[in-house]
């Protein structure tokens, strides 16, 4: 009995490794490591997020609005992620020959996205003086929440 | 320990009967440690008897893994049933190796998980930064990890350059089935002490 119970600790112990090797060939990378298919689909999800990237549609800025000196800029947000996301925070720094830089800040407090899709934002800002003659961005910060991951941005801007 | 008359045949071990209840439910009481990076970005859920691992909501699975563990569940279920033979029996000459079969494995799983969790934390810890610095290209990039040992809360943050920041908070935390693991195996080392007082009579 003493032997049969060892033997069965024994077998619980090795016979799990046995069939899973001989399940795969005895390849251990097999048996151990997920399989293709499934490193194949988390790789899709993280080219979904960061796939695809930023380009010049994904931002489409309105016709201002100024108000006093409030300046309220009307933005399209067209998603390039494959996952749906948050902005909590977005910013962009204009500026304009000879003139003061004008930060402009998200008005909302938080922005739900889904996947690929649009959404629209304001951003606010004070302006000393008239509206720029010929504005270029110069900045942009955002802040982007996916799978309660925040990603902070601030792409270099080339050319304005 | 003993019920009724002082006939030695009818004595009943009840911690072992107990503790062998309580080994035969652990294995279907889900995972024993929870981690979480960001809302499920990764989700681990471990016991001795599953692993679940999560990655963007993409299921992970280790075939070898799998079966080992379902061994361990088998192995645990067996134990609890010899465990609750022996102890309802304690006098007969084989109670004693069916009891010792398994009257220390919930004890053995607990430290084994403990080890295995505090081991693989400060591999994460100590060797993932410069491993993850040193495959990705941009020499700007760099990682700051300092997940907690079992439990707690932290931050990872992932530093791209100066174009973009990662930062993910991450969350351990024991599920209440660690816990009736604990009691199980207290329940074993009573219920293996009080064996010894049976076999002496």
């Amino acid at each position: 009995m003493k032997w049969a119970l060892r033997l069965l600790g024994l077998a619980l112990t090795i016979g799990p490794i046995l069939i899973a090797l001989g399940a795969h060939d005895w390849d251990v990378k097999k048996a151990v490591l997920p399989s293709d298919e499934e490193i194949r689909q988390i790789s899709d999800q993280v080219t979904g997020i960061f796939g695809g990237g930023f380009s010049q549609e994904t931002l489409t800025f309105g016709e201002p609005i100024l108000s006093g000196n409030i300046i309220r800029l009307p933005v399209t947000f067209r998603s390039p992620l494959k996952v749906p996301i948050k902005i909590t925070d977005f910013s962009v720094m204009v500026t304009d020959q000879g003139a003061q830089a004008i930060e402009l800040q998200m008005e909302e407090t938080g922005l739900d996205i889904p996947a690929n899709g649009t959404a629209a934002l304001t951003l606010v800002g004070s302006i000393s003086g008239a509206l720029p003659s010929n504005p270029k961005l110069a900045a942009i910060s955002a802040s982007l929440e996916v799978y309660g991951v925040t990603i902070q941005l601030h792409p270099s801007i080339q050319g304005g | 320990m003993k019920h009724g008359s002082d006939s030695a045949t009818r004595a009943t071990n009840v911690l072992g009967v107990a503790a062998g209840v309580l080994m035969l439910v652990l294995p279907f009481l889900g995972p024993w440690w929870i981690a979480r990076a960001g809302a499920d970005a990764i989700a681990i859920a471990l016991s001795p008897f599953d692993l679940s691992i999560s990655v963007l909501g993409q299921p992970v699975h280790s075939n070898l893994v799998e079966l080992f563990l379902l061994a361990e569940k088998i192995a645990m279920i067996i134990a609890g049933v010899f465990m609750i033979s022996g102890s309802l029996s304690p006098n007969s000459w084989w109670a004693g190796r069916l009891v010792r079969f398994g009257v220390m494995k919930p004890f053995w799983a607990i430290v084994g998980l403990v080890v295995l969790i505090v081991f693989g934390t400060f591999l994460i810890n100590s060797a993932l930064p410069s491993l993850l610095s040193n495959a990705v290209q941009d020499g700007g990039t760099s990682i700051q990890l300092s997940i907690p040992y079992l439990v707690g809360s932290s931050s990872t943050t992932i530093q791209i350059g100066s174009q973009a920041t990662i930062t993910a908070p991450v969350n351990l935390s024991l599920a209440p089935a660690f816990w009736v693991a604990v009691v199980t195996a207290v329940l074993g080392v009573m219920a293996r002490i009080s064996h010894r007082r049976f076999q002496k009579r």
